[in-house]
């Protein structure tokens, strides 16, 4: 007998850690263990026929026995799970390299984008954000900002003018605005000084188109006005914009200019931000860029706006912010912003 | 304006080479746009601005400009001209001006027995450098004396003019009679109209007055005696009679913006003397016609006030060198004011603030340190509508639209693809073609064309949005030129989808839209009870649109492209627009979001499917839904709409809801959602729908 339960032990030792699966295992389980004709339950059963003295002695052994399978089942049955889990698992392998999946994703057009941060910075310096009609008479756009009939200014700019709407006697001549200016004048006709606004918007120029002129282009005015607002001021207020536009290490340099709002006046350059003032294809090997015009307030503006003489001085700008953008993103073709082309929009 | 390097040089005495000249040009007075060799000689391309033209226009000027910029002595004695007599010129000539408002001053030399020949080389050289072409040593003299010092010259043969009593030729300066006309120096006719000035002899006129002269009275290889005429014409005259022929000229060009009238005694005697030197000839006389002298102004000039405006300390000292070094007198006043006298060749200076430009840019703007003002400002709130466009494009970007730009001008090919009308549009006067005559009134039609562009350039499907105006007669005076409007258009295009999901699409990105400005109670209306309604609603198709309403104000559309329009404008994309006005979102926008509470009882979902006739609209379904389920029912979604082929036979479609039941005061029982199904199913068989349970 204890032969028997030894020949047991070792086969059962052998098999059951090497079952295949489960229903291997099963197999196993009932060749042992089975109730019916399990080889330990034959063992049991036989006891009955032993005398006591080995009754008691083949008794514990073959429990001692029990143990010992139940255990290794019980570890081969965990070691499968565990296999069966890796394989299934396993196969449920993903490609990592296959294209994500994209829902639609929308864009804001790049001149948003930078008119969102000129406007973010401008606000950091306390500008508020104004608009004003694309429409506009003579009398804002030319006269209010000291530009007289004749005046040689008004060359300068080359203006759409609008036919009189039909069985309309207007007065005023309309045209569509050649630049923000005419904002200045509204705002200060409804505000009193201090004011510090940017106006932002689109503005229209009778001529050629190339990659660097369009007939339609978007514009940002800015005025402060104030007891005492200087050149100083305005090179501290510009030269801020400009670095957190472009960068910290931008320059910026005034050059004398004539416009008839603003006296004195001065166009502004910023150092190329392609070659750092050495001189390349972007700034024509000058080293700089030309990208604002600007000034002191000229005392017929505030007249015009119907402030008093001599209580305010003020600085005003404007700068095409198309233009900025190109410099942004080095966009080389104006036209594009109004192509509507996704793919080129799908870029910013 | 082209300048000679060494003339400039000669005239100023500087020592700088041609790129520093440049430079120093460039950050104290003008841009120099380019610098080039010619021959010994280099060419300067200098942008004098437009109020300097008076005074800078000429090589005399420009280098009095440089000798101010570079600390250098400008001696103007030095480059003197002889004094001519008045001597017996009446026998010869007679100048009457007309008008003096058209012309403050006319002057006359004759000069007798003149050799017409070829120019020097060194002035042919010159005149060719400044882009002017050598005809003869009069008419190069005339020119070259222009060049010197901005003042338009010109030189008629006497014997060529036609006088009104014997042996006397008369000059009038008038203004041109209706049908008048002149061959030009050009050899061109013009028809000359009332508004043009012209030199007019005993029978007609000979010259455009400050832009071009005749050929009858020019001088040619046979003259002997010569009329020189420096003359001051009226700057809106010059401009308008340039504009009204088309002829732009260099005296044209200087008169345009508005000249010295005392310059033209100086140049006329350095021209005499010049032809002199270069044809012989002796003077018969000067002759000036000057009813109203120009005398200098004096500007009061505070340094205090100077000083506030560049923001910089500048001692009088400074101030008073700098405008001595332009040739200004500066009187003290006292320790801080001085009284300014500025020459009269200085038309741009007239008030304080010109002396503070000219003071703050010879100083040098560079040297100013920039200041970040000391006070902090805080701005007006926000317009209401930026800040709503603003929340509108982040909305529809995050939606998946692209935003794009348009232009705001439509022409008539344009419009008739989309069989829009123009009445009620702007109309340019000076389009720059015809298909840009008009502003554009509705912005939605340049965003179906982009779409379509798009498809054509293979983009699967286009999704576009942009916030444009539309801008119509009819505005409000002053206050509003134009009617002006901005419009939210969203476009959607597609090749072959399937059941109007494109429709779909779009409606739920402006749900989503209206959604997230707090706008709820917006509903889709397809009835066109008013005029314009219809009208707007011809770009679509009949039975794919809706007028979007809040109550009964509408606030946009949105629709299917007629396919008919579609073929015009030749796209096989299926495209759906939607039009929303920014000013009435932005009137029911509301910004302040509330809490509601979360019921913390668990919600029982059920499902339930319909079968309904196919013209049956979902929103009368869930009415009835919603009418009959009882306190209990919280929400209910549309999940699955479906039709097989047998339905469609049937004219009949299948809607699937889930219903979704919860109490915030209790948890619900599966007992009380049957209760609630049985009573909406009911409802559902009582309209003769079947319910699919």
């Amino acid at each position: 007998m204890v032969k028997e339960i030894k020949k047991i032990e070792d086969s059962a030792g052998s098999e059951i850690p090497t079952a295949k699966n489960r229903e291997e295992l099963e197999e196993l389980r009932i060749k042992f263990l089975g109730r019916e004709k399990g080889a330990l339950t034959l063992i049991l059963r036989s006891l009955k026929t032993l005398p006591d003295a080995d009754k008691k002695r083949v008794g514990e052994e073959a429990n001692k026995l029990r143990g010992v399978i139940e255990g290794l089942f019980a570890a081969r049955t965990e070691e499968l799970k565990r296999t069966e889990t890796e394989s299934i698992l396993k196969k449920e392998w993903l490609d990592v390299t296959r294209p994500g999946k994209k829902g639609p994703h929308g864009h804001l057009h790049p001149v948003t984008l930078v008119r969102r941060e000129v406007e973010k910075i401008f606000a950091s310096m306390g500008f508020g954000v104004v608009e004003g009609p694309e429409v506009e008479t003579e009398w804002y756009n030319f006269d209010a900002l000291n530009i007289p009939v004749d005046h040689p200014a008004r060359d300068m700019v080359d203006t759409f003018f609008l036919k009189n709407p039909k069985g309309k006697n207007q007065s005023p001549k309309l045209l569509l605005r050649t630049h923000t200016s005419p904002v200045q004048i509204r705002y200060m006709q409804k505000h009193n000084s201090p004011l510090r606004i940017i106006v932002p918007g689109r503005v229209y120029r009778y001529e050629a188109t190339d990659a660097s002129h369009d007939i339609q282009f978007q514009q940002v005015e800015g005025l402060m006005v104030d007891k005492n607002v200087s050149v100083a001021n305005f090179k501290g207020v510009v030269l801020e914009f400009f670095k957190k536009l472009f960068g910290m290490n931008v320059e910026i340099r005034l050059r004398p200019s004539f416009f008839p709002f603003t006296e004195p006046s001065f166009e502004i350059d910023i150092s190329c931000i392609a070659c750092n003032k050495k001189g390349c294809s972007i700034c024509k090997k000058t080293g700089w860029l030309e990208v604002m015009g600007a000034g002191m307030v000229h005392p017929k503006v505030f007249e015009a706006a119907g402030y008093a003489p001599g209580n305010q001085q003020g600085f005003a700008f404007g700068f095409g912010l198309d233009r900025v953008t190109m410099m942004k993103y080095k966009i080389p073709d104006i036209r594009l912003f109004h192509s509507g082309d996704i793919r080129f929009l799908k870029q910013f | 304006m082209k300048y000679s390097y060494n003339w400039l040089r000669e005239l100023a005495g500087f020592k700088e080479g041609p790129e520093k000249l440049a430079e120093v040009l460039t950050m104290k007075s003008f841009e120099v746009e380019f610098v080039e060799k010619s021959g010994n000689d280099w060419k300067l391309n200098v942008a004098i601005l437009p109020n300097r033209v008076p005074d800078s226009s000429g090589h005399f000027g420009l280098s009095r400009e440089i000798s101010a910029m570079l600390g250098l002595k400008f001696n103007a004695e030095k480059f003197g001209a002889k004094q001519y007599p008045s001597g017996g010129i009446r026998q010869m000539l007679d100048v009457e001006i007309e008008n003096p408002e058209d012309s403050a001053r006319y002057m006359a030399i004759v000069l007798d027995g003149v050799k017409v020949k070829d120019s020097p080389a060194w002035m042919k050289e010159r005149l060719e450098l400044c882009g002017i072409q050598s005809i003869n040593n009069l008419v190069d003299a005339a020119n070259y004396v222009m060049l010197e010092t901005g003042q338009p010259l010109h030189v008629f043969d006497w014997s060529n003019l036609r006088g009104k009593k014997k042996g006397i030729k008369g000059i009038r300066v008038r203004h041109a009679k209706k049908g008048e006309k002149l061959k030009g120096l050009d050899e061109k006719d013009y028809v000359l109209s009332p508004n043009i000035l012209v030199i007019a002899d005993g029978e007609g006129p000979v010259a455009v007055a400050g832009i071009k002269g005749g050929k009858g009275s020019g001088v040619s290889k046979d003259t002997k005696t010569i009329v020189l005429e420096a003359a001051n014409f009226s700057q809106s005259v010059v401009r308008r009679g340039s504009r009204e022929l088309n002829l732009k000229t260099d005296a044209s060009l200087r008169f345009e913006h508005g000249l010295d009238p005392n310059l033209a005694d100086f140049a006329i005697r350095r021209l005499a003397d010049l032809i002199i030197k270069l044809a012989g000839g002796a003077s018969k006389g000067l002759l000036d016609v000057y009813p109203k002298k120009d005398i200098p102004r004096s500007i009061l000039f505070t340094v205090e006030r100077s000083n506030a405006v560049l923001g910089e300390t500048l001692t009088a000292h400074e101030y008073k060198k700098i405008f001595e070094s332009l040739g200004f007198k500066a009187e003290e006043k006292s320790k801080t004011e001085f009284l300014v006298e500025i020459p009269t060749i200085r038309r741009d200076i007239s008030i304080e603030e010109d002396l503070i430009e000219e003071a703050g840019r010879i100083y040098g703007y560079e040297k100013i340190k920039p200041v970040l003002p000391s006070t902090s400002h805080i701005p007006d709130a926000e317009e209401p509508e930026l800040y709503w466009e603003a929340r509108t494009r982040d909305l529809l970007k995050s939606s998946g639209y692209i935003e794009s730009f348009v232009y705001e001008f439509t022409g008539s090919t344009e419009l008739s693809l989309f069989e829009e009308s123009s009445n009620g549009l702007l109309e340019l006067e000076n389009p720059v073609s015809p298909e840009t005559k008009y502003l554009l009134g509705r912005p939605v039609l340049k965003y179906i064309l982009q779409t379509a562009e798009n498809i054509r350039n293979n983009i699967e499907i286009a999704r576009l949005f942009g916030v444009a105006k539309s801008i119509r007669a009819g505005g409000k005076g002053n206050e509003e030129p134009a009617n002006e409007r901005k419009t939210v258009s969203i476009v959607l295009g597609q090749k072959g989808g399937k059941n109007g999901e494109e429709f779909y699409e779009v409606k739920g990105a402006v749900d989503a839209l209206l959604e997230s400005l707090g706008i709820a109670e917006h509903w889709y209306d397809e009835k066109l009870d008013r005029a314009e309604a219809k009208e707007a609603a011809k770009l679509y198709h009949p039975y794919r649109r809706a007028e979007i309403k809040i109550d009964d104000e509408c606030i946009g559309c949105i629709g299917e492209v007629h396919p008919a329009t579609r073929a015009r404008i030749k796209t096989k994309a299926r495209i759906v627009a939607a039009e929303l006005d920014m000013k009435l979102l932005a009137k029911h926008a509301e910004s302040d979001a509330h809490y509601s509470h979360i019921s913390k009882f668990p919600a029982i979902i059920r499902d339930i499917a319909v079968i309904v006739p196919e013209s049956v609209k979902t929103e009368d379904v869930l009415n009835v839904v919603e009418g009959s389920a009882g306190g209990n029912l919280f929400d209910t979604d549309l999940f699955d709409y479906f039709q097989d082929e047998k339905m469609e036979e049937g004219e009949e479609k299948s809607l699937a809801f889930h219903l979704i039941f919860q109490s915030s005061e209790k948890t619900l029982t599966d007992g009380e959602a049957d209760a609630s199904i049985a009573k909406i199913v009911k409802a559902l068989e009582a309209k003769s729908w079947t319910v699919r349970k």
